[in-house]
């Protein structure tokens, strides 16, 4: 068990430095330049030049390439091409914003998923179970970014009651929740549905199985047979499938913020590739993907120690 | 996995026949069963019909020209005329959602078939000289393009080759392929122990025969499951690169296109936004329903309950 | 169970709804939508007049600056001024106890002097120099006077390069001391309001300075919020979480019937033009040029891009400048003469036009319209839509055969027209020595009728040559919410915070 998780945990250092190479291949191919964004129709080719020496854009890949990664070693990410600022601090800031959405969103999403999956698989016979099905089929329909766009015209344009913009005022956590109630349902829309489904269709495994099947034997009252032991057991692939779906959810996160104009890492890497501010796109993704990698390495682990039954090579 | 017996993956397969068969016919046979047997299949596969007919046959569905501009009747709602309304130029949004279809279908079956084939290949030779040098490196290839959230490096692989439907599929099926790579990989790795397989090199087949013809056709299963799926997480993606303006280029018709015009005139006219919306959302349907029905077309545990 | 879950989901919904009047912004600050994020807050090092214009006329002042609301230039920094008898150098007498920010002390004429010196610096690579070009040199004269020194005289130094972001004053301390790239994010100016904290493309925050030397600003404190997108101002100001900002042309009409908010509109000083490049074909043939002209539809353009907010335009400089021509030629469409001249170019047949736009909506619907006119004379238009980096690259180096583009003027002609025809920016590779000539004539020129005459000539030389069909100057609105006094508002748009207040 140990060995696996060792091994597991060194491979991702070759994965990441592949990783790197690959971001750092991408961002040195994008075409345009910042100085003529930045100038606008005023760039001349003198100007552009001027801004680009300034920006130390003008020096040759291998060379940027080695200042960069003695850079990462160091936890210095290079500098906004656009406003000056650190790239580390502008992750830093960002980053909170997307979390919170994240877990929010994730969160709620789980806590009324597996509830209602719960719900479900105990009284499978009701409507509730159908009702379930179709809910889970029309939340994972509807993609996140459309859900937000539907939600803000709903609640926005008809009836105007809710914020568009931004995060809310910093300190004041009624504002704060306000800001993300809408771009969180977005997010955990299509994670309702599945979630119930999972937990339903896992509980219904499980309280089909034999220990549970002895148990009622014995008269423990069913209650508790469903809320402790089933629910448990049942839980384990929602573990799983909420690692993996970090990804997802950054994905997700890109959008709901750019629609919503919420600051987060997906709105200031769309927005660095727009301004081809080339540091805050490298930057951006290289700890998206380490968040991710991270995630990933974190539910393989969870998931041995979670289910004994599994075996690895 | 079961590999002390030949038992085929794939239910409904005679196992004299295993040797002889040809992959496409099981793959049309396990379609059908799937369209058939299980309703929301059917109802999937009926829209997904649909669809195919309007991006085939768009020139002839639609009731205009998706690009024709009508300057002095902008943001109009539905009506005889136009029955979706009209968006910011003028132009004719059931025309365009009809044309959508054809991006979608597009975008969905081309990205789906390059992903699938490029990483089912890479998988299965990997898997097959499983402990290789190669195998490792190929296995170092899908964990390092793995490790990226899939959108974000769909956008970027967009941002360097420029916004346009081949650079939009091209980006997408980058992303993808790794996917199919484990899946056939983990399924080969099992599957190249079976007997019918042992069999064929002990009767000193060549390897790349031996994969064509004995490996691939047993792997498909959980790949065939997979295509579904990701044919509608494909166009839901399209849509997204292309709301962001890292996706089509306008004026051609995609929905995403039609979302990101919609949001911008949000305040102006709703209809822009919610004849795609729904659009995605039915077509997103479809294909769930559908690779539902392949599931549990393809599953013989599940046929029981 | 579910009885008390749906309870428990009632009293939660019901809280929401209790809290939504708290979105609404509390009374002493506003929140303004500017179009994009700013890059610098160094007047001298400033990348665009639009994104950080107003923010900088907050945080510095300058020796003179345009009295509010209109472009009369009044003291600022310089209580009075004396202008040398050969107009070669002016002596400013500087405010006293005018503090900097942030606790940098007092504004003198060493200040004064670095503020402008830096920007000439060669080293230094200012994209302002071009602004100074005729300045020599400042000379210190003692703690509170300053002579600035010119090589030749210039006629727009009182009329827009002291007022505007080349001539704002910076803290010599500061700068000195945190270095030019800090500074380029903390400023320290002389100005109402200071930075309060910047989160790039996110919002910039300025704060009332309490030890400001003139008439302290009512609201305490000013947020601008980068908002990229017509309809999400439209959305941010009807929930309330913006005070003022813009709507797209075709929704004015809509806030103006709502008695919620307050519209105030200004012809802008913009221009739009349809340029094209005089050195290749097609248009490297006047005929086919003049064909263009009378084959569009200017009237028709400019109705479908700006929804009646915005009048069509006939020469370069907007209306409401002091040397614009008056009697400029309005071209309307004529077809027949458009294929006349095209026949007598040799085209009878029709030619292509690759028109390149940046993907804004407003020049992609003059586009599609120049294309729908065109045709009816035979000329076929292809319509390339780039993203602005590549946009400007294709139009610069003059790959384009057609192109739209737009700028903003400011009170004085020089500033729009001294481009064109020269070796600076230069989109239509348009060359006229004529032309050139005039324009350094008008730089020195400081008698008003002579100057006029100047620049009329050459807008007239604009149209002979035709290498541009001018289209626009645009409309500029604000949207403000009915409780907030906007203040007073320059004659091309630009707001000035300082004035604001809540009624």
């Amino acid at each position: 068990m140990l060995k696996y998780i060792i091994k597991r945990a060194l491979w991702i250092i070759p994965t990441l430095l592949g990783v790197l190479i690959i971001l750092f291949s991408l961002t040195y191919l994008m075409p345009g330049d910042p100085a003529s964004a930045m100038l606008g129709p005023r760039a001349t080719p003198e100007l552009v030049a001027e801004l680009n020496q300034r920006m130390h854009l003008d020096r040759s890949m291998p060379v940027r390439l080695g200042y960069y990664l003695t850079g990462v070693i160091k936890g210095d990410l290079g500098t906004s091409v656009w406003s000056g600022h650190k790239v580390r601090s502008l992750l830093a800031e960002a980053l909170p914003h997307t979390a919170l959405l994240a877990i929010t969103s994730l969160g709620v999403a789980a806590l009324i998923g597996i509830l209602l999956g719960a719900f479900a698989a105990v009284r499978r016979d009701s409507p509730i179970g159908g009702c379930v099905t179709i809910a889970s089929l029309l939340g994972v329909a509807v993609p996140d970014f459309v859900a937000a766009l539907l939600l803000m015209l709903l609640f926005c344009v008809w009836i105007p009651i809710l914020p568009a913009l931004g995060a809310g005022a910093p300190g004041d956590p009624l504002d704060i929740a306000l800001h993300l109630i809408l771009p969180a349902t977005a997010l955990g829309i299509g994670w309702v549905g599945y979630l119930a489904r999972l937990t339903r269709e896992s509980m219904i495994d499980v309280l089909d199985s034999d220990y549970i099947r002895t148990a009622k034997a014995f008269a423990v009252p069913g209650k508790i047979i469903a809320y402790r032991y089933a629910l448990k057991n049942a839980v384990i692939p929602s573990i799983t499938v909420i690692g993996l779906g970090v990804g997802k959810l950054l994905g997700g996160a890109v959008f709901v913020e750019i629609i919503f104009s919420r600051p987060g890492l997906g709105k200031l890497i769309v927005d660095a590739v727009y301004a081809r501010d080339f540091p805050v796109v490298q930057g951006g993704i290289l700890v998206a993907t380490v968040l991710f990698v991270l995630a990933n390495l974190i539910a393989d682990i969870s998931y041995a120690f979670v289910d004994p039954r599994i075996q690895y090579d | 996995m079961n590999t002390d017996t030949a038992e085929p993956i794939e239910a409904g397969l005679d196992p004299s026949q295993l040797m002889f068969k040809r992959k496409w016919a099981d793959t049309l046979r396990v379609t059908f069963r799937a369209v058939v047997k299980v309703k929301g299949g059917l109802w999937g596969g009926i829209f997904i019909s649909v669809m195919l007919i309007c991006a085939i046959g768009a020139q002839w569905i639609s009731p205009s020209d998706p690009n024709a501009q009508d300057i002095m009747h902008r943001f109009a709602g539905p009506s005889l005329d136009n029955f979706f309304g009209t968006d910011y130029l003028g132009r004719d949004i059931f025309s365009r959602i009809i044309y959508g279809c054809r991006i979608a279908v597009l975008v969905a079956f081309s990205t789906v078939s390059i992903s699938s084939i490029v990483g089912v290949f890479l998988g299965v030779v990997s898997g097959y000289n499983e402990g290789s040098k190669l195998d490792y490196f190929v296995i170092w290839l899908f964990d390092i393009v793995r490790s990226f959230p899939q959108i974000i490096l769909a956008l970027a692989i967009v941002a360097v080759l420029g916004p346009s439907l081949v650079n939009v599929v091209v980006a997408l099926a980058f992303t993808a392929f790794p996917f199919y790579g484990r899946i056939a990989r983990a399924q080969t790795l099992s599957v190249k122990e079976a007997d019918y397989v042992k069999a064929a090199e002990a009767m000193g087949l060549q390897p790349i025969k031996i994969i064509l013809r004995h490996i691939t056709p047993n792997i498909m299963a959980p790949v065939i499951v997979c295509l579904g799926m990701d044919m509608a997480t494909m166009i839901v993606w399209e849509s997204g690169l292309s709301f962001l303006g890292l996706g089509v280029r306008p004026p051609t018709a995609s929905w995403g296109i039609m979302l990101r015009n919609g949001y911008k005139y949000i305040q102006t006219s709703e209809w822009m936004i919610i004849w795609p919306a729904l659009a995605i959302a039915l077509a997103m349907i479809a294909f769930s329903l559908f690779s539902e029905g392949l599931r549990v077309a393809l599953d013989p545990k599940e046929r029981e309950r | 169970m579910k009885k008390k879950l749906s309870l428990v989901a009632l009293i939660l919904i019901g809280f929401v709804f209790c809290l939504l009047p708290l979105t609404a912004t509390a009374g002493d600050q506003i929140k303004i939508a500017t179009w994009e994020d700013v890059n610098t807050f160094d007047p001298g090092w400033m990348t665009s007049g639009e994104r950080e214009l107003t923010i900088m006329s907050c945080l510095y002042n300058g020796l003179v600056k345009y009295k509010e609301g209109s472009w009369e230039i009044i003291p600022d920094l310089a209580e009075s001024w004396d202008i040398a008898p050969d107009g070669k150098s002016v002596v400013f007498h500087l405010r006293k106890n005018v503090q900097f920010q942030k606790g940098y002390g007092e504004m003198t004429a060493d200040d004064v002097k670095f503020s402008f010196e830096r920007i000439i610096n060669p080293e230094g690579k200012s994209p302002e120099k071009g602004t100074w070009k005729l300045l020599d040199k400042m000379e210190v004269i003692d703690k509170y006077t300053v002579k600035l020194v010119l090589k030749d005289k210039m006629a727009n130094l009182f009329t827009s390069a002291l007022p505007m972001n080349a001539g704002y004053i910076v803290s010599k301390k500061a700068v000195e001391k945190m270095g030019q790239e800090v500074f380029s994010k903390d400023p320290i100016g002389t100005g109402p309001y200071q930075l309060a904290s910047w989160k790039p493309k996110t919002h910039v925050e300025l704060t009332a300075f309490d030890g400001y030397w003139g008439e302290k600003p009512k609201i305490k404190k000013i947020t601008f919020l980068p908002i990229v997108e017509d309809s999400t101002s439209e959305t941010a100001l009807k929930t309330g979480e913006i005070n003022i900002g813009r709507a797209a042309a075709i929704n004015v009409a809509s806030f103006k019937k709502n008695s919620k908010f307050n519209v105030n509109s200004k012809p802008a000083l913009k221009t739009y033009w349809l340029g094209m490049t005089v050195n290749k074909p097609p248009f490297d043939n006047l005929e086919l040029r003049q064909a263009f002209r009378y084959a569009v539809n200017v009237d028709n353009i400019v109705e479908a891009a700006f929804y009646g907010t915005a009048e069509r335009a006939n020469t370069i400089l907007p209306p409401g400048l002091p040397d614009y021509w008056a009697d400029a030629p309005v071209y309307k469409q004529d077809i027949d003469k458009a294929k006349g001249l095209m026949t007598k170019a040799g085209k009878a047949d029709g030619f292509t036009v690759h028109l390149f736009i940046p993907s804004n909506d407003a020049e992609r619907i003059m586009a599609e319209v120049i294309k729908a006119d065109a045709a009816k004379a035979g000329i076929e238009v292809i319509i390339e839509v780039k993203e602005i980096g590549a946009f400007n690259d294709a139009a610069n180096k003059g790959q384009t055969d057609a192109y739209i583009q737009f700028y903003t003027s400011t009170i004085d002609p020089y500033y729009i027209m001294q481009y064109f025809g020269t070796d600076s920016w230069n989109p239509s590779q348009w060359h006229n020595a004529e032309y050139s000539n005039l324009m350094k004539q008008g730089a020195s020129e400081v008698d008003d009728k002579k100057r006029n005459q100047i620049y009329v000539d050459a807008q007239k030389l604009n149209d002979k040559d035709c290498w541009a069909i001018w289209l626009t100057h645009g409309t500029k609105v604000w949207i403000a919410q009915d409780n907030v006094d906007i203040g007073a508002i320059y004659p091309n748009g630009r707001l000035t915070p300082w004035t604001m207040s809540f009624k």
